[in-house]
């Protein structure tokens, strides 16, 4: 395998810095068959231009990038290139820093090396709602019907406000990540006051219609404390 | 207006006592670390006959400050805050063990007047409960059956009711039935009553949950007027409320005594609205402001 300069195909295209053995775990064919066409570049600056070339593309940052500051390149990436980015977490890396790379607006995480199947779901979480192209979105028991507006949970439909409706979408695309409840203060609406609490009692709204719609399961929101929230599902 | 920033709150206990000088809260938007108390609970507990209701409570509420009490159905909230103006005198059988100091002083010590001290620390319920009187009358009664010394009956009327924001809405009917106004102009009612007697803090049990949304902003909008001048604790269910009004958040749960079965409140946790909301230390306190309520 060429370590340096390497590319899989498949249809969303990520580009990734550094060198591929730290990057991915897996075979090419099994990120082909996930859709993704993994691209590493060795440095920072290869990697904004090879996404200069295609900006589709997701960029998938490891957290001890070493040419220039971290959280520098993800505002670039942002403003020249408007492209997700997807922070590759590096052992030793602190929960700090993870939480300051989401306040510059990183899309979502995943542990380096990386398998096919975790890369596929930190895809699926950085892609905002809009770009999702499956309109019903199924995960063990729990559907999402996007075009209908419906989500059932054990075959009980689940009646929920639409504000409601998007933020449980948003944590179906993220699943199985863990959103910190920084993460889903963005997602409560555009009024910038009393995010914390009208995430926190969107949870209670979320976790309130689970049960009253199939009392007899366990809602799947799992709190993880101190951190933010998750589906178990 | 009389600004009460900075002059003497007198004793309860009757002429005895030298009154103390409080600072008014600096400038808006800053809220220290710590409250200055004014109102303090010291290891409180409340019991209804043998039943223990509420236990061990340690709480400051820092003057010109909000401070909302939260927490499930049952875990104490009205009985504390009854506790804090001795309304729980009035319940047979209640009993409050720990202290509760007002400006230093125990609430509860022998000397103390119980009516000096709910004229001092007034109390707001969840249903408006007008007299059935006039307005006028309503606003009245408070002054009149304390004996406060009054130059002028009108004047004070008018002073309570605008700070109520109600002056505007009633100026002209102050003679009608006080059940002639509207549930939120009923509880604007009871806030000017309250105020009338110029009391240092205002107790508030779920003000707003009789209310529609509208009457409910109204009662909020005030309640940070109000806070210029007096302390205000308030119980309430709505989350969204005590992060829109409250400096501070205290959550309290009930927890079963192995001995007795009681379910007994505890105060879990206390700090700054933002970080009660954003970063809670304790599971429980997590665990229900993300829970099926709110
Ligand atoms: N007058 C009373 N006599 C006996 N027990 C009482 C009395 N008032 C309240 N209790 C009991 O004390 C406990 C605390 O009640 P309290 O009304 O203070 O709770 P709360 O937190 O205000 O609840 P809610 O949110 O439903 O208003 C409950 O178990 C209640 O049944
Ligand atoms: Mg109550």
């Amino acid at each position: 395998m060429n370590l340096t300069h390497s590319t899989m195909r498949g249809s969303v295209k990520i580009v990734a810095v550094g060198n591929l053995d730290l990057i991915a775990r897996g075979r090419p064919a099994e990120f082909r068959h996930r859709g993704l066409t993994l691209a590493t570049r060795p440095t920072a600056m290869a990697a904004l231009l090879e996404v200069g070339r295609d900006p589709d593309s997701i960029v998938l940052v490891p957290t001890n990038l070493n040419d220039m500051p971290l959280t520098e390149f993800v505002d670039i990436l942002h403003s020249l290139a408007h492209v997700p980015v997807i922070a590759g977490i590096v052992p030793g890396c602190s929960a700090q820093a993870v939480s300051e790379l989401f306040d510059h607006g990183i899309s979502s995480t995943v542990a380096l090396p990386t398998s096919p199947g975790r890369l596929a779901d930190a895809v699926r979480a950085s892609r905002t709602p809009e770009q999702t192209e499956e309109l019903v979105i199924e995960v063990g028991n729990l559907t999402l019907d996007d075009a209908r507006h419906r989500v059932t949970w054990f075959e009980k439909e689940v009646t929920l406000a639409p504000k409601n409706f998007e933020i449980l979408r948003f944590m179906l695309v993220a699943h199985p990540r863990v959103i910190p409840l920084q993460e889903l203060m963005k997602h409560v609406g555009d009024n910038p006051q009393n995010r914390a609490v009208r995430a926190r009692v969107a949870i209670g709204r979320l976790r309130a219609a689970f049960s009253d719609a199939e009392p007899r399961h366990d809602t799947p929101i799992e709190t993880v404390h101190r951190i933010g929230y998750r589906l178990r599902l | 207006m009389i600004d009460r920033a900075g002059e003497k709150i007198e004793s309860i206990v009757p002429h005895e006592g030298p009154g103390v000088r409080i600072n008014a809260r600096p400038a808006d938007g800053f809220l220290p670390d710590e409250p200055r108390g004014i109102l303090q609970c010291e290891n409180v507990d409340v019991y209804y006959g043998s039943f223990r209701a509420v236990t061990g409570v340690d709480l400051k509420f820092g003057l010109h400050e909000i401070t909302a009490l939260i927490g499930p159905s049952g875990c104490g909230k009205s009985t504390l805050l009854r506790s804090l103006n001795r309304m729980n005198d009035l319940v047979d059988g209640a009993r409050v063990e720990g202290r509760v100091l007002f400006d230093g002083e125990d609430i509860y010590g022998s000397k103390v007047d119980a009516i000096e001290v709910r004229r001092r620390i007034g109390m707001v319920f969840q249903k408006p409960n007008p007299f059935p009187k006039s307005i006028y009358d309503n606003i009245a009664y408070g002054p009149r059956v304390t004996g406060m010394r009054v130059d002028s009956m009108d004047d004070l009327v008018e002073e309570a009711l605008t700070k109520a924001a109600l002056w505007g809405e009633v100026k002209d009917k102050l003679k009608q039935s006080a059940y002639s106004l509207s549930g939120g102009q009923q509880q604007r009612l009871c806030i000017a009553r309250t105020i009338a007697v110029k009391p240092d803090v205002i107790l508030m049990d779920e003000p707003c949950s009789a209310l529609d949304p509208i009457a409910t902003v109204r009662i909020e909008d005030l309640m940070h007027e109000l806070r210029r001048e007096y302390t205000i604790v308030i119980v309430t269910h709505n989350m969204q409320q005590a992060a829109r009004v409250a400096d501070r958040t205290a959550f309290f749960t009930a927890f079963a005594d192995e001995g007795t079965g009681d379910r007994t409140g505890v105060l879990v946790e206390f700090g700054k609205t933002t970080q009660i909301f954003e970063h809670p230390t304790d599971q429980r306190t997590e665990d229900y402001i993300s829970g099926r309520f709110g």
